[in-house]
């Protein structure tokens, strides 16, 4: 096996195998199948053992602790019958650190067999991840569920990726929109489902006088979370709102504090941010073309080069189309519902809120039958993987529900 | 053990602090509650109080006093 | 505005400029310096504000007043890649005489620089003025280690091109060592050689084709030309040979084994800012002259470093006037070292470039299913 600095580099149509087997076998099994949870929650153990200083990986380790399984477990304890497909391909975007990880639960849990092809250009806690992983594995109390997953890298076009694609019964693509086009180019069974998760984009909606409202202490838990929602990913996850809605009806000096006090907490946060020159260049060219280019009049305020905002003095015309990086908002003032109504395409993926009932945003987007909004969840939440997941449940598309009158009829 | 002993201990354990610092302990507030820390003991009162945390009181958790009337949602009395 | 107020304004700006290109290039104490060209970038700042559009709505977004004057240090920069992404110009399109583009590696969006004709005489005298100072003002024989090709289409050239063309006006004879294939041309380079045997020659290329179509060429061959007498001026960045480890030191002993070559000068400068090149002097250290000055900045907030302390690189400059690039961040860091004061004698600031910045994974789920 080629090795080169620790990281290994396959050779054309060369597959290295990161973890568990070549070929995983095809059996579909139940969902939440117990060798699938005891390995988990193994999994998850282990992770916390030797996680130190790996943020992502710390979490994904606690996310899928048993507890937590169990609680996914019940939810879908609805008296339908359930079993899953076969094997399910995954290919993850490489610069989510462990997004290979989250998608390769999904598709266990599920009741799958599941091969993952990763980038040879992985990063280290993708490497990590496949090597407690694989540690696991080759126990013999878990031969069973080693001979359903298959981590490997290879080249990008090259036969594996080809040949995974041709022989599964459901594929896992997440974005952006190149990888997917070229995916869907590729063959596939006629009866293999697919889960895509095309380029997203996500906002914010805060209530200003509410947010002027609560305690030192609230806002800055509530501006920390705030951070981990966007700077920890680089704000370039689809997740990480880029513009900010502050819902106020009219402007006044106590909205215009609340605001201020606000994105002071959120650049107190971001002091532990690491601004690498590449990045406070990359985001400085970023808010200057904004600046030069949109259609509306804007104010932009840099808090050092940690936090810059630019505020919208009206909706733009492809407001639809403005995206943060490493720090960097998007302002607007006023209604809610307006703002919303320009903003809700089909792109649109996460709301997150603070200061306004969830279930008022629901049922506006139901009432005004929105392309967009695939996700409500509160400020702080952002990035928190779950089963239904930009509008797709993947327990329900990466199984297959056995229709019985009985009991679908009148469950 | 009584509840509130294995509550303590827990802290005490994960997050490396004396008994005596217990009442006034807030999530970020020393260096060793940050989000491993958390995470840490949120796993820990999960397994031995047999509870499981939705993701809204994993965040309300923010303090020591706090994490009382968290656990007293779950029926936990400490 | 009066017509006649105008032309006044114009007039005085004229001045300046006429006045600067007169100076010796490092003539200006850091006190005097700094006085004109807080006067004039403010000045210049408050012209493009008013002829380049997307740069008023910056300064606009950015809150800077019109009318407020401003020390060198304020002067609103732009970020060196928007002249990629965008067609910045403070002057009708019909008054463009030229667009100059980047020499972007294949693939790589270039640069726009779109150039009227005063602009481009103020560059031209600069960088003769520059260039006058290290090599005297006789016209020299000058051997271009590039390709005649090039210089082809002269509305649409690249900074190569511009490079070639800037040098070639103060020489006196040029000739151009590679073919159109970028082979040496061992004919042409003799004739050259034969002809000019005992007389001063200028010697101009860029850093990586020097390297690659000359020495590389030279030392497959086993030749060795006589250039004892010749200046060596090469400029264009040393990130491909820095990839290939060759340091600076390294290129100078290998051209010298080649050519015979001891005196060699590379430069700084890019295609955003020409004419206003910074060169190396015998003491290493790379020159501003009172055509344009350097400072860097720290990237926590942009505030200026200190001397000594690496930092990105700003580049200033009266000399673009129809387009807004008097001010720019560039992509480069380096090291002021100090003032006035570089043992050479020039005056003004001196300083190193430490490289490219570096380029860190940046996460995020857009488009990375890679290899």
């Amino acid at each position: 096996m080629p090795r080169s600095g620790g990281a290994v580099i396959p050779m054309k149509d060369e597959v290295v195998i990161l973890a568990g087997v070549r070929q995983p076998e095809k059996e579909p099994w139940e969902p939440f199948a117990a060798p699938v949870l005891d390995f988990l929650e193994q999994l998850s153990r282990e992770i916390r053992r030797e996680r130190r200083k790996y943020e992502q990986l710390a979490a994904f380790g606690f996310w899928c602790r048993r507890s937590h399984m169990e609680e996914f477990r019940k939810r879908y304890e609805d008296g339908r019958s359930r079993l899953g497909r076969g094997v399910v391909f995954h290919i993850t975007a490489s610069n989510v650190p462990v997004l290979f990880g989250y998608s390769l639960v999904m598709g266990l849990l599920a009741g799958n067999s599941c091969s993952v092809r990763i980038s040879s250009k992985s990063r280290e806690q993708d490497q990590i991840l496949c090597r407690i992983m694989d540690r696991i594995l080759t126990r013999p109390e878990y031969k069973g569920i080693r001979r359903r997953i298959s981590v490997f890298s290879c080249q990008r076009y090259s036969l594996a990726v080809r040949e995974a694609l041709s022989d599964c019964a459901g594929c896992v693509v997440w974005g952006g929109d190149r990888t997917i086009m070229e995916i869907r180019c590729m063959r596939i069974r006629p009866d293999a489902v697919q889960l895509n998760f095309p380029d997203r984009y996500s906002i914010c909606i805060l209530d200003t006088l509410q947010l002027g409202n609560i305690t030192e202490e609230e806002l800055k838990n509530l501006a920390h979370r705030f951070y981990n929602d966007t700077y920890l990913l680089d704000q370039n996850a689809c997740s990480s709102p880029a513009i900010v809605i502050w819902n106020q009806e009219e402007e006044s000096k106590e909205a215009e504090n609340a605001r201020v006090r606000w994105w002071n907490a959120v650049d107190e946060e971001a002091r532990s941010y690491d601004l690498t020159a590449h990045k406070a260049m990359a985001k400085y060219e970023l808010l200057c073309r904004y600046a030069m280019t949109l259609d509306v009049e804007t104010k932009i305020s840099c808090y050092g080069n940690r936090l810059y905002t630019m505020e919208l003095g009206d909706i733009p015309s492809d407001i639809d189309q403005l995206r943060g990086a490493f720090g960097m908002f998007f302002e607007y003032r006023g209604d809610w519902r307006k703002a919303l109504t320009h903003l809700a395409s089909g792109r649109l993926q996460t709301i997150t809120y603070h200061g306004i009932e969830e279930q008022k945003i629901v049922d506006f987007v139901i009432k005004n039958h929105l392309f967009g909004v695939h996700r409500i969840v509160p400020a702080g939440r952002a990035a928190v993987m779950d089963p239904v997941w930009d509008g797709h449940d993947f327990i329900a598309v990466l199984s297959r529900q056995i229709g019985r009158e009985a009991q679908d009829a009148f469950v | 053990m009584t509840n509130l002993e294995k509550y303590d201990q827990l802290f005490i354990k994960d997050l490396r602090v004396k008994k005596e610092d217990l009442e006034d302990l807030k999530y970020r507030g020393i260096s060793t509650w940050d989000s491993m820390g958390h995470m840490d003991l949120v796993t820990d009162l999960e397994e031995v109080f047999d509870i499981h945390f939705n993701t809204a009181d994993v965040m309300n958790f923010s303090s020591y006093e706090k994490g009382k009337e968290v656990m007293k949602k779950y029926g936990v009395m400490i | 505005m009066m017509i006649g107020e105008m032309s006044e304004e114009k007039g005085k700006i004229d001045m300046d400029y006429e006045m600067i290109l007169a100076r010796k290039p490092y003539s200006l104490c850091r006190a005097e310096k700094r006085e004109l060209f807080g006067d004039w970038l403010t000045e210049l700042t408050e012209y493009h504000r008013q002829h380049c559009p997307p740069y008023e709505k910056l300064l606009k977004a950015l809150e800077i007043p019109s009318g407020r004057s401003m020390e060198e240090e304020d002067i609103p920069m732009l970020p060196i890649g928007l002249f990629k992404s965008m067609e910045l110009m403070s002057v009708h399109p019909g008054h463009i005489f030229k667009t100059m583009t980047s020499s972007g590696t294949k693939g790589q969006e270039v640069s726009k620089v779109f150039l009227d004709t005063d602009t481009a005489r103020y560059q031209q005298l600069a960088l003769a003025g520059i260039g006058e100072d290290f090599f005297g003002d006789q016209r020299l024989p000058l051997l271009v280690i590039d390709s005649p090709d090039v210089l082809k289409d002269r509305k649409m050239f690249s900074a190569r091109g511009a490079g070639i063309l800037g040098f070639s006006i103060f020489s006196s004879h040029i000739c151009y060592a590679l073919t159109s294939d970028m082979e040496l041309d061992t004919e042409a380079v003799e004739g050259f050689l034969k002809r000019y045997k005992d007389t001063r020659v200028l010697v101009f290329g860029f850093t990586y084709i020097i390297w690659k179509y000359f020495y590389e060429a030279l030392a497959i061959q086993g030749k060795k030309l006589e250039l004892d007498n010749a200046v060596l001026v090469h400029g264009g960045g040393w990130k491909k040979l820095i990839s290939q480890s060759v340091s600076s030191d390294e290129f100078k002993k290998r051209i010298y084994s080649v050519t015979g070559i001891s005196r060699i000068h590379n430069y700084y400068g890019m295609a955003e800012q020409t004419g206003c090149i910074y060169m190396e002097c015998p003491c290493g250290n790379l020159h501003a002259s009172v055509y344009s000055d350097i400072i860097t900045r720290r990237a926590a907030d942009f505030t200026p470093c200190e001397y000594g302390e690496k930092g990105i690189i700003q580049i200033l400059s009266p000399l673009p006037r129809s387009y807004p690039g008097h001010s720019i961040l560039t992509e480069d860091e380096g090291i002021i070292i100090g003032e006035d004061d570089c043992l050479c004698g020039r005056l003004g600031k001196y300083f190193k470039v430490t490289g490219r910045i570096k380029h860190a994974p940046v996460r995020g789920c857009s488009d990375t299913y890679e290899g």
